[in-house]
């Protein structure tokens, strides 16, 4: 018979064993026969061809992996500097005081994130139609213009790309700020109210400040998550037009699966991995998420 | 818990739950014009779903026409019946079902197995363990694809149903949320006195801990459910018999095909949305609280 | 079972059955079948993979006919998978290097047939068709696309012959002659419809980067140019190039030619429609994928010609898209698939059935003078004769050179094409460009 304390020393480990079991078996094999790949050519049949780093030293030759990098930099920056921002100010609004149907709202957000992916992007597809979508309709309706070539010009569809991820991800996020306003003690504002403070002012002197573990939570969600952006550029364009939105896990699907490159494709997927715990981490240390005391 | 935490209330579970929105309240001055761009929201986030949704009810000719019809006319459920009498929708529907099912089950037990342990256990190794698990959030699914589809085979693995669960039952979201969640909401009071009434470790989970975290639980439920139900891109790899595709797969080999099956392909997602969505209505409490639980009391 | 074990296995059971398959099944194409087949007569289900459910229909036929024929010595049931053209090869290579779940049977699109080049995955996976074939060889129209190291691996499922569908109706109404004779009247006659009634007489791709090259490639072959020859080097950088795209983006500018994201989906279905597009370079396909399925309504309307040459030659067709039907080698079913792509892909009746199904043109020459072809009336093109169409376009058809690095060419092609297209850059600097960007990507 173990001892009390003794069994309370190995609980923890019984209790995170069958996680880390299915976790090493799932997720962290596989990442190490992806890294040995990462230093072979290999074709997906066959024994892979060891040959060392070549893979890396191609990769950063590679024009269309730095194009990869820069728009999967460029979503990156969007989803920090557009999506969290519109999140909070929908956040905002949504806890205004004495707002009716407010679940109504915050359920009718959620929606986007709700639905597949698949789904999502295929309706978007037919909505980006220069001639027939409904986005060009809607734009010669109100305005009697509307000719944006959305998925054909480079940079519209870039746009395009980063519209759809506004689409899908605001609603989600701005749950999250709203949980946070709901938690900002009210002395903070009722005190604030006291000195006088105006509207503005409160928000970046109470709200703001009290919101900055939430905030920090979601904008680190988004960075590691818009930073493996997939589906969105590979259903509206397949990446193109050329290149204009061909994302970094894109990339490496496209020398996977199209070119069966498993090596090379490997090989980008460590140098993303590294990447996006780079800046995970970066983001993490400066804003403080999920650290241990 | 962070630095930025220290200068906050403590915050219990319920503390400050109802407090203050908003300050004197722009609401209360103008309402107004927070409902017009609510409900602007409204239309943008509903708007394309109401166009599927209307669209699955018309003939394939009168989907696309300038101006647009907001109703369908005439009125037909053609490509509903098509879709069932033609394609294997039910297979997809039980597919998809299943493996979310599973998976979800898998995945809200042991992450919140591990969630507590990670929030209520001092240990050896605990903030290497915590530090890999939460670095390979980063890992792009594409770049272990190929390698665990092989690993699997090799392994004699055949069953579909199986493959389709394995990447989705041991999510490292799930365990940092339980982690965030358990933190704040199980006190460490309640599990001392439990103890001394002399519960043993595992009785102390399942009896004290996991009541206590039910809306966590329902969260990462909610999460695991839609993360499977709408994946895609394995599936596509492992599974080779089109009676048993996933619905999104499903979906989308309508539209793949030459001919852009659009009719069917709306028809199939309205049905496929349906399950979704009634689930995330039911859930929508717990989903919503559960969720931002971790992030809020970080 | 082990790699070698298995292939072991397979090579003493081959030696059995290849005896028991002396008795020829198919007197015509008789000729041994090479490989190790285990299953050498009796019930046999077949694994058949293809993103096109007319095939899988035809096929489905095809065994039903020949299991039931006198003398056959397999008694075929079908298990066919349906999934995108892509998504099959992905799953055939996965469960190669697995090394087990592979088809019988599977159709490799012509696009995506470059994936099975590399590696030697065509070469590890597929039978070598050669000595199938060889009773046709002459006969048979297209090879090159599946062909790797000048060996067969794939048989064409649709000769994908390019013609000019047409709306006799408006042409009548325009008062545009129907048999106009160069490229350039025509788009000198487009442009000025499209200023007086904004109809266009074809359409340019905008969509992803297949889609837009694939327009292109279509007329370049046309014209006599091509991407690559056939020892692999690219051949792009040409007068015929820059001729073929220069001639494109004029016609975009002018309104001959229609921008559209591509010939499948719904935004070209309206313009169908609502009659915006009256005319379009097309493969035979066409016929029933985007017409019939599309615009069902304006049957009796569109004819079909074969193309207006280019004023600097050329030939008088093209051809764009096509299916490489393959069988995977050393299984025990090598032998019994490899009867059923015989009977569907290399006989009178199999190519026969095909057509009916879906359109499917003949993959031998002979069959273009065949009279039941020859015969045939195609209602949907208001009783045109299709053959006296597709036969001298089979007689003047260009040939296309598959090459492993089709895709990067395609990506490289994409981006600059695009914007000469519309109007941003010079047809001769995008070539430039593309090729540039294609040599310093191609790798190895």
């Amino acid at each position: 018979m173990l001892s009390v304390a003794r069994r309370r020393a190995l609980a923890p480990y019984a209790f995170i064993s069958p996680f880390y079991l299915l976790y090493a078996l799932f997720l962290i094999v596989p990442i190490g026969i992806g890294g040995y790949l990462s230093l072979t050519e290999w074709a997906g049949l066959g024994t892979p061809l060891w040959v060392g780093l070549d893979n890396y030293t191609r990769l950063f030759g590679d024009a269309s992996f730095l194009t990869a990098i820069v728009n999967t930099l460029l979503y990156v920056l969007f989803s920090v500097c557009v999506v969290v921002p519109a999140a909070l100010l929908i956040a905002q609004a949504l806890n205004a005081r004495g707002l009716r149907g407010r679940d109504f709202f915050r359920l009718t957000f959620f929606i986007p994130v709700v639905l597949s992916p698949i789904i999502i992007a295929l309706l978007f597809t037919l909505f980006y139609d220069r001639e027939y979508g409904l986005f060009n309709a809607a734009l010669r309706g109100f305005f009697g213009w509307g000719g944006i070539d959305w998925l054909g010009e480079p940079s519209w569809a870039k746009l395009s790309v980063m519209l759809l991820v506004l689409w899908r991800w605001t609603g989600y996020l701005t749950i999250f700020f709203l949980a946070g306003l709901k938690n900002i003690p009210r002395e903070l504002y009722e005190a604030a109210a006291i000195d006088g403070a105006g509207r503005v002012h409160t928000f970046f002197n109470v709200t703001l400040p009290m919101l900055k573990p939430v905030t920090a939570f979601v904008a680190v969600t988004v960075m590691v998550g818009t930073a493996q952006i997939l589906e969105e550029p590979m259903l509206l364009t397949k990446g193109g037009p050329g290149e204009a939105t061909l994302s970094v896990a894109m990339f490496i699907y496209r020398e996977a699966f199209t070119r069966q490159q498993l090596g090379y494709a490997a090989a980008a997927g460590v140098v993303m991995f590294v990447i996006v715990f780079l800046i995970g981490r970066t983001a993490n240390a400066v804003l403080g998420v999920g650290r241990e005391k | 818990m962070s630095a930025l935490q220290t200068r906050r209330a403590p915050a219990g579970p319920g503390a400050h739950r109802t407090a203050a929105p908003g300050s004197k309240s722009p609401a209360t001055r103008r309402p107004r014009l927070v409902y017009v761009l609510l409900i602007a929201l409204v239309v943008m986030f509903v708007l394309p779903l109401l166009w599927a949704l209307s669209s699955s009810f018309k003939h394939r000719g009168d989907i696309f026409t300038y101006p647009p019809q907001p109703l369908p006319s005439p009125f037909t459920l053609e490509n509903y019946t098509r879709l069932l009498d033609t394609q294997p929708f039910w297979g997809w529907f039980a597919t998809s079902t299943i493996v979310a099912v599973v998976s979800t089950t898998v995945s809200v037990f042991v992450c919140a197995l591990a969630g507590f342990a990670f929030a209520k256990y001092r240990f050896r190794g605990k903030r290497l363990l915590f530090d890999v698990m939460f670095s390979s959030m980063a890992v792009p699914f594409a770049v272990i694809v190929v390698p665990l589809f092989v690993m699997l085979v090799k392994a004699g693995v055949t069953n579909v149903y199986f493959s389709l669960i394995v990447p989705w039952v041991a999510p490292a979201f799930g365990i940092f949320m339980m982690r965030q969640y358990a933190e704040q909401a199980v006190p460490d009071s309640v599990l001392e006195a439990a103890r001394i009434d002399g519960a043993s470790e595992f009785g102390l989970f399942t009896r004290v801990v996991l009541p206590l975290l039910r809306p966590a639980l329902g969260a990462l439920a909610v999460w695991s459910f839609l993360n499977s139900y709408n994946s895609f891109f394995w599936p596509l790899i492992v599974v080779s018999d089109p009676a048993q595709y996933t619905l999104p797969l499903g979906i989308q080999s309508l539209y793949a095909a030459e001919g852009r099956q659009v009719d069917l392909v709306l028809a199939g997602s309205v049905l496929a949305a349906v399950p979704s969505l009634i689930m995330f209505i039911l859930l929508r409490k717990q989903l919503l609280d559960g969720l931002t639980a971790g992030a809020v009391k970080s | 079972m082990s790699d070698v074990t298995r292939r072991t296995f397979l090579r003493r059971t081959g030696l059995i059955g290849g005896g028991l398959l002396a008795a020829p099944v198919l007197g015509a194409c008789g000729g041994g079948t090479g490989g190790g087949p285990a299953v050498t007569s009796g019930a046999v289900t077949i694994n058949l993979w293809t993103h096109d459910p007319n095939i899988t229909k035809t096929f489905i036929q095809s065994a039903k006919q020949l299991s039931d024929a006198p003398g056959g010595a397999f008694d075929y049931t079908l298990k066919t998978t349906q999934a995108d053209s892509e998504a099959l090869v992905t799953k055939m290579v996965s469960q190669g290097a697995a090394g087990t779940g592979t088809p019988d049977m599977i159709g490799i699109v012509i696009s995506v047939f470059p994936r099975v080049m590399a590696g030697g995955i065509g070469k590890q996976l597929l039978l070598d068709l050669d000595s199938v074939v060889a009773p046709v060889k002459d006969d048979l129209l297209r090879t090159s696309p599946y062909s790797i190291d000048g060996k067969l691996y794939g048989l064409e499922t649709d000769t994908c012959l390019s013609v000019l569908y047409y709306r006799e109706d408006e042409f009548k109404k325009n008062d545009i002659p129907e048999d106009v004779g160069t490229w350039e009247e025509l788009a000198e006659i487009g442009a000025r419809l499209h200023k007086k009634t904004g109809q266009s007489l074809g359409i340019v791709a905008t969509g992803d980067n297949t889609s837009i090259t694939n327009m292109f490639l279509q007329l370049l072959l046309q014209r006599g140019g091509g991407y690559f020859d056939q020892s692999g080097n690219l051949t792009l950088d040409s007068p015929e190039a820059v001729e073929v795209l220069d001639f494109m983006a004029k016609g975009v500018a002018s309104g001959f030619l229609l921008a559209l994201p591509d010939p499948y989906g719904a935004p070209n279905t309206a313009a169908l429609k609502n009659g915006k597009l009256i005319a379009a370079v097309m493969p035979s396909w066409y016929n029933v994928y985007g017409l019939q399925t599309n615009v069902p309504e304006q049957k009796g309307k569109w004819r079909m010609r074969n193309l207006p040459k280019f004023a600097g030659g050329g030939h008088i067709a093209s051809a764009l898209g096509g299916t490489g039907f393959a069988v995977l080698k050393d299984k025990p079913n090598t032998a019994a698939a490899t009867e059923l792509l015989k009977r569907t892909y290399l006989t009178k009746e199999g190519q026969f059935l095909r057509f009916q199904h879906g359109g499917y043109l003949p993959t031998l020459k002979s069959l273009y003078q065949d009279k039941d072809f020859l015969g045939y009336e195609d209602e949907y093109l208001g009783g045109q004769r299709l053959f006296d169409i597709y036969t001298p376009a089979s007689q003047d058809s260009p040939v296309f050179y598959q090459n492993p690095n089709l895709n990067v060419l395609i990506e490289a092609l994409g981006g600059p094409m695009l914007e000469t297209l519309q109007g941003k850059k010079k047809p001769a600097e995008a070539i430039k460009e593309a090729v540039a960007a294609y040599n310093s990507k191609k790798g190895n």
